[in-house]
């Protein structure tokens, strides 16, 4: 497992930045065209977060090398903002703390294979989500 | 009072004059400032403070124990440039950091002699009134950004190091405080350049283009973010009243993504327009994209879409009673 890509999250721009990232690494990976869209949305959903609610962050994005020769892409979004106080709520769809759809977690976590988040209030937020590229 | 301690009381002064530069805004400010501090706290009784222009002319910019006269007169010498100075700031004139031309090794015109310090006999040692003695602002690079020039020494001495070192150190920091109000200068014209830029491309970057009476063509090109949507939005709530078109059709063929923000971006300018009386369709959703929409579970099932531009404008002519027929 090597780190290919590190983005920090300061403006609006770095979002663009980040999704065109995960697509570059999505491709090079061979990942399938919907699955490239997939990451690319998912990455740009959580990154507007971090944009949104902690200000600033960090995105890295790694590749993992599974059993049987498979490839997954993983991205963890982390920043130091205000955290989650009920992230089941956050979870669940059409909620949303700001203006949002409340689709972007929720929605986000459909996206991809593995979904994981983890909150403390007042530390911030660490959103790490997998996909696996399919076989053949 | 001994010479050390006279030394340390002028150096104390000089670094707390240089300490208060950092709060001038202007570099006119600074200049003034040095001129006038280099006066107070050295032999010399005048100086003028002359910066280097992009044009490599000097402007004089700060006086010190001159009057009101004498300063006009000097505003209204032309003005030396770096190519004339090149006889001038040559090695053999280096004291210290500083320049000192004796007036019979040169044919500089320059500050007017003071008439108190005329016919004194010339010695060695002695500063003539038409002497020059120049001390060089230089910026990180060591190049030449100014020139201090100070003239008619209390004492009646040419300069030796010891009298310059307080002032080469000060002259280090008024150089200094110049360079850092330069690059904020510079800085500031780079940020309105830049925001200048970004209205530019958000301008262009939203066409609403009319392709037949009442209907209207918005094409997306590239990253949406929330300015961008905002600029969309409007573009396309004036361009309908203006028309009074009764469709719009945007293409996000050129959308690299869409996420949940221009989604929802669309939804609220879909909605605008129907209250304009406006119909939208939505053209250019590629299947990866329509995949993942479904996905997000975003809801689009209000608006009505077409797979590409021709498509939609197909339809748009339709539901304005027009039809395109093959011409026999």
């Amino acid at each position: 497992m090597s780190v290919l890509r590190e983005i920090a999250i300061t403006t609006e721009h770095d979002i663009v930045l980040c999704r065109r990232a995960c697509r570059e690494v999505a491709k090079e990976y061979h990942f399938n065209l919907v699955d490239q869209t997939r990451i690319t949305t998912a990455a740009s959903e959580l990154a507007r977060n971090i944009f949104e609610y902690a200000k600033t962050g960090t995105v890295t994005i790694v590749i993992l090398d599974g059993p049987n020769g498979d490839v997954g892409l993983k991205a963890v979004f982390q920043d130091n903002g205000p955290g989650i106080e009920d992230i089941d709520s956050a979870m669940r769809e059409g909620w949303t703390s700001h203006k949002g759809m409340g689709l972007g977690l929720p929605g986000s976590r459909k996206l991809v294979d593995d979904f994981d988040i983890q909150s403390t209030l007042g530390e911030g937020t660490t959103v790490t989500i997998t996909k696996w590229r399919k076989q053949g | 009072m001994s010479e050390t301690t006279l030394n340390r009381r002028q150096l104390s002064d000089l670094i707390s004059i240089s300490a208060g530069m950092l709060r001038l805004k202007s570099i006119e400010g600074v200049c003034q400032t040095t001129a006038e501090a280099m006066v107070k706290h050295s032999v010399f009784a005048r100086c003028v403070v002359s910066l280097l222009e992009p044009d490599d002319t000097f402007v004089r910019l700060g006086f010190g124990g001159l009057n009101a006269k004498e300063i006009s007169a000097l505003r209204d010498m032309p003005k030396s440039t770096l190519e004339s100075m090149q006889d001038q700031l040559v090695k053999k004139f280096l004291i210290g950091r500083s320049y000192y031309m004796p007036h019979d090794q040169t044919d500089m015109q320059g500050l007017e002699s003071s008439k108190k310090a005329k016919g004194r006999s010339k010695t060695d040692n002695q500063w003539h009134p038409d002497d020059f003695l120049f001390i060089p602002l230089y910026n990180p690079d060591n190049q030449i950004i100014g020139l201090i020039s100070v003239d008619d020494p209390a004492d009646g001495l040419r300069p030796t190091e010891e009298i310059l070192l307080p002032l080469e150190l000060f002259a280090t920091q008024t150089a200094a405080v110049l360079e850092n109000l330069r690059n904020v200068e510079r800085q500031q014209e780079m940020y309105e350049q830049l925001r200048n830029q970004q209205m530019v491309v958000l301008e262009l970057s939203t066409p609403v283009i009319q392709v037949w009476e009442k209907v209207l063509v918005l094409p997306l090109i590239g990253s949406v973010d929330s300015a961008r949507a905002q600029q969309i939005m409007e573009n396309v709530l004036v361009k309908i009243s203006e028309t009074s078109a009764s469709v719009i059709i945007v293409d996000i063929t050129g959308v690299p993504v869409i996420d949940t923000l221009v989604a929802s971006h669309l939804i609220k300018t879909v909605s605008a327009a129907r209250l304009l009386g406006t119909k939208t369709i939505i053209t250019g959703i590629n299947p990866e994209v329509a995949q993942t929409l479904v996905h997000l579970g975003v809801e689009l099932s209000e608006i009505a879409t077409r797979s590409n531009l021709a498509r939609g404008i197909a339809a748009a002519l339709e539901m304005t009673g027009k039809q395109i027929v093959d011409v026999d």
